[in-house]
């Protein structure tokens, strides 16, 4: 599912999501050269760190939450799980948007979003 | 085909249904900001973080012009110890 990506993993990831990942095809790589950030908590060390990268301030290193690799396993897909429903933003965000919007989809409890589910929502 | 293709655009934008093989973490920036029209939710969360970045570079600015004439050699060993 995930050959000829790569990813970085904080290390505030759970160990089976990050072999889920391996066993599917994809490759570990380093934080800066990495196709797809994980992380599962923005306020873990080693993801504070991309907040304040050269990168990330350029908009060229967005976190996704690794519950986004769990839906793609529920969903047994990674067309119908829609990535940018998982950013994972520094936890000064977070207030801000908890604040105007409400939650994350990856705070709640309905942690798979497969697409039938999304258009049966709007 | 995915059936996103086919549904209006106003409903959701493109942080909400492209999905893995059309973007990732280095890209995902750019989908966004070349998006016309953004959900409030990526909207939000897209001027949350503009202003998360303003104020990380302000830190930088302010730390290279209190630093630069100190220490020469600062921004090399920023770098290796960010690896
Ligand atoms: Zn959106």
């Amino acid at each position: 599912m995930f050959k000829g990506k790569t990813a970085w993993f904080s290390l505030s990831v759970e160990q089976a999501v990050t072999s889920y990942w391996v066993s599917e095809g994809g490759a570990l790589s380093s934080w800066k050269t990495a196709d797809y950030l994980f992380s599962a908590h923005a306020s873990s060390e080693d993801t504070k760190r991309i907040y304040e990268s050269e990168d990330y301030i350029k908009d060229r290193a967005t976190v996704f939450h690794s519950n986004f690799l769990s839906a793609c396993k529920s969903c047994q897909s990674v067309k119908s799980v829609p990535i940018g429903q998982y950013v994972l933003p520094p936890d000064s965000v977070q207030n801000e948007i908890r604040a105007l919007i409400g939650g994350f989809i990856w705070q709640t409890d309905k942690q798979v979003m497969c697409e039938e589910r999304i258009n049966t929502e709007v | 085909k995915p059936p996103s293709a086919s549904k209006p655009s106003s409903l959701r934008c493109s942080g909400c249904v492209k999905h893995m093989n059309e973007m990732d973490s280095r890209t995902f920036g750019a989908v966004l900001r070349s998006c016309r029209f953004q959900c409030e939710t990526h909207l939000v969360l897209r001027e949350a973080e503009d202003r998360f970045r303003r104020s990380q570079q302000l830190k930088r600015t302010s730390y290279t012009l209190t630093h630069t004439h100190i220490n020469t050699h600062d921004k090399n060993r920023k770098s290796t110890s960010e690896d």
